[in-house]
Formats: structure tokens, C-alpha cells, sequence
């Protein structure tokens, strides 16, 4: 993709990078990613081509720059979820995101200030792991950001799993 | 269905122990990956805590002694690169996250 538009100038080929992936312009409008850190990423997508299955070390609730970068049908996120429940943190983020509850203003500055974080460096801090309520906020943040309306939990061998669809193409990923 | 991927960025001390016995699992993903695999990761080390940063890009163990196949390290675009780069600077504070780097598996050079 990226070499077929290699005679371009630099904007006209980011803009065809970006256009192959329509996930990328969700995480922009969201204001999770910025125009640059999506497009640098969509351009390592382009560079190892499709995958099937990820293991995302220190993971914590990254699904837009995973979605961006890899985008692979099946992962298992790795971090230090130890210290939570992750299925009723995993709950908590599917009624948010089901109530549309982040969008009220009790919770808008914990919106907030995640994306900020994000959109400033590109990663959120570890401090979305400190609680499951944090975790619960950036994921649903995150998984709305990538045009996720739902999800399902299911249980696995290695632990807790989510199923969801962007654009008609069907997601697992499982916590570990 | 084997993994064929392997990714992480702005993990804090985990590339500083690329080198270490703690970082067996990764040869375990390598060793388990189907030819194709990659390895997209962000090198730069930071620990918050003790408040220093550091890139192991150079650490990173492209060969796994005894077992099947190698590692290469692919470029990407120059001109995305040096886009990049001009973002971020010489600052690893601010390529922490940020850059990337693709290794590929192949069975034989």
C-alpha cells in the first residue's frame, strides 16, 4: 500500500496510508491518537501485512494503537491485571458503554484525562491500572474510540475475553 | 492457530531485560511463530521511578541460540521515518512510545 504511492508528496501519501484502515479516522475524531501517531502506525500495519494472532506485552487497555499498528483478528493483552477483578471490570466498561453513562459529566473528567494522556504521548499511563474502575474507563473509552458499540465477555483457559466487531470483521481478545 | 505476532510499546523496563532470564518467554513466542512472524516493538526502556530512560534497540536478541531460524530487522519508509525522527527529535523521552521497530522470522538467510 505504502510503496504503490511512493512517487506522491509526503501529505497525499499519508492520506492514502491512512485511508486503507477507516479505524484510524475513529481514533483521530475521538481524539485518542493524533493525525501523526495514526498514520506512523498504520504505516507499520501496511509493513508486516495481516496477522492472525498477537500477544501484546504491557497491553494495559491500548486497543487503539493496537487496532491501528496490528489489527490482528485475535490477541491476548499481557499486563499486570493481577490486582483486578477484570471480569467485573470488564462488566463495568460494557455497561458504560451500553448506558452511554461516559458521556455524562460525573464522568467526563476521567474521559478527559485519559485521552489526554493518550493523545499527548501516544500510550496512557500505567496509572489506568491502578483500579478497576480506571481500567473499566479506558477501555470502554478505547473500544468506542475504535467504533465499538458492544461487546460480549466469554470465559477462557487463560482468562477473561472480549468479542466485538469493527466493520463487520469479528474480534477476540483475551486478558491475561 | 500459532501467534504470529508479538508487540509492545512504551512498556516501561521490559526492554531493559531483554538480555535477562526473565525474557525467556520471548525466545518461547519465537520458537513457537510460524515463518512470518514478527516482532513490533518499542525498545526504549524507562522506569518512571527511578526516573531514567534508555534505548536496547541493540539488545534485543535477534538470534535465538539452538533453535529454528533467525530474525531480521526490517527498515520502514525512510521518508515516514524521517518524519518521525523530526517529531520526536533526539529526545528518547519523546521517541518513548513513539518509534517502532519490525523483526521478521525466516528459517534460514
Amino acid at each position: 500500500m505504502f510503496n504503490s504511492h511512493h512517487t506522491q508528496s509526503n501529505s497525499e501519501q499519508f492520506v492514502s496510508i491512512s485511508a486503507s484502515c477507516p479505524i484510524v479516522d475513529n481514533v483521530c475524531s475521538a481524539g485518542l491518537l493524533s493525525r501523526a501517531q495514526v498514520e506512523f502506525n498504520s504505516a507499520v500495519r501496511a509493513a508486516v501485512g495481516r496477522r492472525n494472532v498477537t500477544l501484546y506485552g504491557a497491553a494495559g487497555a491500548g486497543f487503539s494503537d493496537f487496532h491501528t499498528t496490528i489489527n490482528s483478528p485475535k490477541a491476548f493483552f499481557v499486563s499486570h491485571y493481577d490486582q483486578i477483578d477484570l471480569v467485573a471490570c470488564l462488566s463495568k466498561a460494557q455497561e458504560f458503554m451500553r448506558t452511554g453513562k461516559l458521556a455524562e459529566a460525573s464522568y467526563r473528567q476521567s474521559v478527559d484525562r485519559y485521552k489526554f494522556d493518550k493523545l499527548g504521548s501516544g500510550f496512557a499511563s500505567y496509572g489506568c491500572l491502578e483500579g478497576g474502575y480506571s481500567l473499566s474507563v479506558a477501555i470502554a473509552t478505547e473500544l468506542s474510540a475504535c467504533g465499538v458499540s458492544e461487546f460480549e465477555i466469554v470465559s477462557t483457559r487463560l482468562g477473561p475475553a472480549i468479542e466485538y466487531a469493527i466493520l463487520g470483521i469479528d474480534y477476540h481478545v483475551c486478558f491475561i | 492457530m500459532p501467534i504470529d505476532t508479538y508487540y509492545h510499546r512504551a512498556a516501561m523496563e521490559i526492554p531493559g531485560a531483554y538480555q535477562g532470564e526473565g525474557m525467556c518467554f520471548m525466545k518461547d513466542v519465537f520458537q513457537q511463530m510460524p515463518e512470518g512472524g514478527v516482532f513490533v516493538t518499542d525498545d526504549i526502556c524507562a522506569s518512571p521511578a527511578l526516573g531514567w530512560i534508555a534505548d536496547y534497540s541493540s539488545s534485543f536478541p535477534m538470534s535465538f541460540e539452538n533453535t529454528e531460524g533467525i530474525l531480521r530487522e526490517e527498515a520502514l519508509p525512510r521518508e515516514l521515518l524521517r518524519q518521525m525522527y523530526r517529531s520526536v527529535g533526539t529526545s528518547l523521552s519523546a521517541a518513548y512510545g513513539a518509534l517502532l521497530r519490525i523483526r521478521r522470522k525466516y528459517y534460514s538467510e
